[in-house]
């Protein structure tokens, strides 16, 4: 054979050389979306009771669907229940910071906005948190994508993303979809 | 540096937990310290507690906003599982025998299939519900609202235990109405593009939805149709996260109809 | 013939049974989601057939072949009878009576779960009796083959295991590791919720535990094939394995790689801290390693192949190779698709990035492609390998195997590159129904039209392979190869044999530095769970 058993070991080096340097390629792009971009996995680790949610606190009926809080931020507030989302169509104003906090009382749930980065698992026994901003103006698909139960193919909401000036929230900071 | 191919063991392993500790380091390092302090900064967390959070040693704050409901306060837990569990039927039926007879029967069926409901052989967990919900007001009946007053916690799910216990209702004559293919459709497989999951995803033995889901099957039409209005209307508003009014509002009543015949026959693969 | 070809063929074609009903419905279910209406379509049996689909493939198909073929490399490459026959029969059918329980659960509509039956989702408690048999199955079988190995270096004190045996072992080894996880799940979180003996369950633990498990599960379906890649295909190419040591080392690194890298499957998941998944995905960048360097090694003892018959030039070999075994044609199908499932996987374990591809149809396709195309091509070939030294005839039609190899990879590529494409703008996963009218989903359908097509290309795929095995057993006796005795199984022969570093004959220091790793992985994100004691949700059973 033409190859002895030091070339052998030198072309291995070799490539494991570059190997390495394809590694640190991939994790130099990877720590540089999220420490340049700020693209990071939601990982607030903020907890709830997943039997009492529909009774009271933040996610009690009237508080969902968006807001604009009192302190200014815009928060989006979504219980995925089996098979539907509460409410299923929130509204929200273009290119404005919106935080969405969503829960779910009974099984796993995932949610996702189709054309968007945002997603995130809903856990019972946690608050999902995602931050985002909306660039373009129209109606988003909001499904839910874990197996959820029977239901889970049908359980879509949507998402209306509306010109800032067109965002007009009550007295109370709510904002509701208008009927379509 | 050693170019011989097989190096000694020693070296080898040496190499090895070497190169690996570094590696591990190397994701220690950034995983526990880079990371989160950068991150932390975008959150608005100082170094400190953003190095904790990276480690799970401490959690955020519970959200401070309050909000009540005017709908059903059934708490779905393991202490109102433990309660249906010690449901007594033998009680219940003692209770049902004093109150509930003369409207739901002796068997649970119904003196009325317009307006009162066949309850023999529901979820115990549905029956529980909805007496609660009738107690608290989330659910509205003059009827039933002074009955629910008078139970307590243990005797609504004695009746649970009674009336869930009893077998199906008797399917002499059911009323036979033609069901299109479209409605056929709705119950088994749903229609993504209204949002709407098939009424078998919850309302049938084994189903594995909603925890209180009724059972629909041998219910009558007339009682689910007239349900399902209430929830179009917002009459009726004790679901949980409002699932059956956001269902509801999208049936056309033609829809409505053949979907409450479906459910009065006995006819069903398990 | 092997002694133990009863016991290796047993297991095989039960991997294999289990294979063509989950092939059927597989395409049944790309029908469904199709523009077209499929018979038979509810929502409940959409998600029976979901369930026993993921099940039969991953969990039935693998762990038996993984199983049948461990025996056959435990006797042909150490050239000594297996241990403990009987008990090798026995963790056998235990495994069927385990499949008999998943298959009986989950067809009558109890255990409607899929096959990562996440909690608070229950299925009956026979589902999950049925999946431990499977798993106590497979453990017989890691025992078995660490006696075996450690009887052989026992009676040939220093020499170095057999490569084929050693990565075997290795993958028993990985094995026993990786079912710590779902181990832990079921008997102490699924089981008690499912018999009615808990009412509540601590989600997050379990999705944490299970991720202990979803990760390394994949390396232990992968190693049989890339112990074809080193130590079968080089061989009947005609060339050397280039280097020995590389390959154990390769193996060696998805042991201690493959485990400690879970957590990146909970990236969008809120439950655990940002350092556990941070940590889990630099560990993971690492785990591309080994492939990188299977890829090298695997390319390099074909180049030699290919020069030994004569190729000339700086690529002339590849076209000397000879194309016609279906193990080198398979290999080289593998690596095309490898390619493509590698990219895939790498936008997954992006960190933040994941979030564009999070349960979207671009991680089925990733896992259809690396898994169903790389991994399981590589089955097939294996058994057209071994099935003549299993039943002692010549193949029947070798042409037929050609062609069932190459319509796998062209069915696998058009079932999955669309899925990547449509993952890309977000088609979600696990639904069985779209709505084609919507102005967002419209231009799904030819793309979801072509993925049926590629589902259908693949059951006939899978047809002509089940054809080409069955026709071993069906075929003449006259096509018996009594007169001249089949050839004894080889394995490809390195290079320059040397002498391998200790290190690499067994397992000691890999099982400390996995059990460093792991703590470091795993420790604190299960811990977390019992320090913060999060909210439990309610068992929500679907069984009644």
């Amino acid at each position: 054979m033409a190859i002895d058993e030091i070339s052998v070991a030198k072309s291995e080096r070799r490539w494991a050389t570059a190997m390495a340097g394809v590694s640190a390629v991939m994790l130099g792009a990877i720590l540089y979306a999220t420490l340049g971009l700020h693209l990071n996995p939601p990982s607030n680790v903020e907890l709830i009771d997943p039997a009492t949610i529909h009774v009271s606190g933040e996610f009690a009926e009237e508080n969902l669907g968006t807001r604009l809080e009192p302190t200014g931020g815009i928060v989006t507030r979504l219980v995925t229940t089996q098979f539907s989302f509460s409410p299923a169509c929130v509204v929200v104003p273009q290119d404005t910071p919106v935080t969405i906090r969503v829960v779910s009382p009974d099984v796993i749930h995932g949610i996702m906005v189709v054309g968007t980065n945002v997603n995130t698992m809903v856990i019972p026994g946690y608050v999902s948190r995602v931050r985002t901003r909306f660039t373009e103006v129209g109606e988003m698909l909001m499904p839910c994508h874990e197996f959820c139960g029977l239901g889970h193919s049908q359980m879509i909401a949507k998402v209306r993303v509306v010109p800032v000036s067109e965002f007009k929230p009550d007295a109370d900071g709510r904002a509701h979809c208008a009927a379509p | 540096m050693d170019n011989k191919p097989n190096p000694p063991r020693d070296t080898f392993s040496g190499k090895v937990v070497g190169t690996i500790g570094a590696s591990a380091l190397l994701a220690g390092l950034l995983a526990f310290i880079v990371i989160p302090t950068v991150t932390g900064r975008e959150d608005g967390l100082d170094v400190f507690t953003a190095l904790c959070r990276a480690i799970g040693l401490t959690v955020e704050a519970p959200s401070p906003v309050n909000g009540h409901t005017a709908g059903s306060t059934v708490a779905l837990d393991p202490a109102t599982s433990a309660l249906l569990a010690g449901g007594d039927p033998e009680k219940g039926a003692v209770i049902a025998g004093d109150v509930c007879v003369s409207c739901h029967l002796t068997n649970g069926d119904t003196s009325d299939p317009n307006t009162i409901p066949t309850i023999t052989g529901q979820s115990a967990r549905a029956i529980y519900k909805q007496l609660r919900d009738l107690k608290t007001g989330a659910r509205e009946s003059e009827v039933m609202k002074p009955i629910a007053d008078g139970l307590d916690e243990k005797q609504m799910s004695d009746l649970a235990a009674y009336f869930g216990g009893l077998s199906p209702r008797n399917f002499d004559n059911p009323e036979v109405i033609a069901i299109s293919e479209r409605t056929r459709a709705l119950i088994e497989k749903g229609d993504a593009s209204r949002a709407l999951p098939a009424c078998a995803a919850c309302h049938e033995a084994r189903a594995g939805g909603p925890w209180e889901a009724p059972n629909l099957t041998g219910q009558y039409p007339s009682y689910i149709d007239a349900q399902l209005k209430a929830y179009a209307e917002g009459k009726r508003r004790n679901d949980l996260y409002a699932r059956m009014r956001i269902i509801a509002k999208k049936l056309t009543p033609q829809e409505m109809r053949e979907l409450s015949a479906y459910y009065n026959a006995p006819a069903y693969p398990f | 013939m092997p002694r133990l070809n009863r016991l290796i063929l047993a297991h095989l074609w039960t991997a294999f049974a289990a294979f063509g009903g989950a092939l059927i419905l597989g395409l049944w279910q790309m029908w469904v989601r199709s523009p077209f209406a499929a018979p038979l379509s509810s929502s409940e049996n959409y998600f029976i057939s979901v369930t026993a689909h993921g099940s039969a493939m991953g969990y039935v198909l693998t762990t038996f072949f993984i199983m049948g073929f461990g025996y056959f490399v435990a006797e042909t490459a150490l050239k000594r009878p297996v241990p403990f026959p009987r008990l090798a029969w026995a963790g056998f059918y235990a495994g069927i009576v385990g499949v008999a329980l998943v298959v009986g659960t989950v067809v009558s509509g109890r255990a409607t779960v899929l096959f990562t039956f996440y909690p608070p989702l229950t299925a009956s408690p026979w589902f999950y009796v049925g999946l431990v048999l499977v798993v106590v199955s497979s453990w017989v079988w890691c025992a078995l083959m660490l006696i075996g190995m450690g009887q052989w270096k026992r009676e040939n004190p220093g020499k170095s295991v057999p490569l084929a045996m050693f990565a075997t072992t290795a993958n028993a080894v990985l094995w026993l590791w990786t079912t710590v996880g779902v181990a832990a799940e079921i008997l102490f979180v699924m089981l008690p919720a499912a018999f009615g003996l808990t009412e509540a369950v601590d989600v997050g633990l379990t999705r944490t535990l299970f991720s202990w498990t979803l990760h390394a599960i994949v390396y232990f379906w992968l190693i049989p094939a890339y112990i074809a890649f080193y130590t079968m295909a080089p061989q009947k190419a005609g060339g050397r394995l280039y280097s020995d040591m590389m390959a154990r080392i390769s193996f060696v690194a998805f042991l201690i790689y493959g485990l400690p890298v879970g957590l990146h499957h909970l990236f969008m998941d809120p439950h655990p801290a940002t350092g556990f998944k941070a940590v889990q995905m630099v560990l993971t960048v690492l785990v591309a390693v080994p492939t990188l360097l299977t890829v090298f090694t695997v390319c390099a003892s074909m180049e030699i192949a290919g020069r030994l018959r004569g190729g000339k030039g700086l690529l002339g070999w590849v076209g000397a190779l000879p194309w016609k075994e279906p193990l080198v044609l398979a290999t080289g199908l593998s690596f095309f698709m490898l390619w493509f499932g590698g990219f895939g996987g790498l936008i997954n374990m992006s960190y933040g990035m994941n979030a564009m591809v999070h349960n979207t149809s671009w991680v089925t396709a990733h896992f259809h492609m690396i898994f169903g195309g790389s991994v399981v091509i590589m089955y097939f070939a294996i058994a057209y390998e071994i099935w003549p030294k299993l039943t002692g005839r010549a193949a029947p039609c070798v042409a037929h195997q050609r062609v069932q190899l190459w319509s796998w990879a062209i069915g696998m590529m058009i079932l999955s590159l669309p899925w990547h494409l449509l993952g890309m703008f977000g088609q979600w996963r696990r639904v069985a129904q779209f709505d084609y009218s919507d102005p967002t989903i419209s231009w799904w359908a030819p793309w979801m039209t072509a993925s049926l097509i590629g589902g259908a290309i693949l059951v006939a795929s899978g047809a002509l392979f089940i054809w080409n095995l069955a026709r071993f057993h069906i075929a003449d006796r006259a096509q018996r190869l009594d007169a001249a005795p089949m050839e004894p199984m080889q394995y490809a022969v390195a290079l320059h044999p040397g002498s391998t570093p200790a290190a690499l004959n067994g397992f000691r220091l890999w099982n400390i530095l996995v059990l460093v790793l792991m703590t470091a992985a795993y420790a604190l994100p299960i811990a977390h769970s019992f320090i913060v004691n999060p909210p439990h949700a309610l068992v929500h059973r679907v069984n009644g």
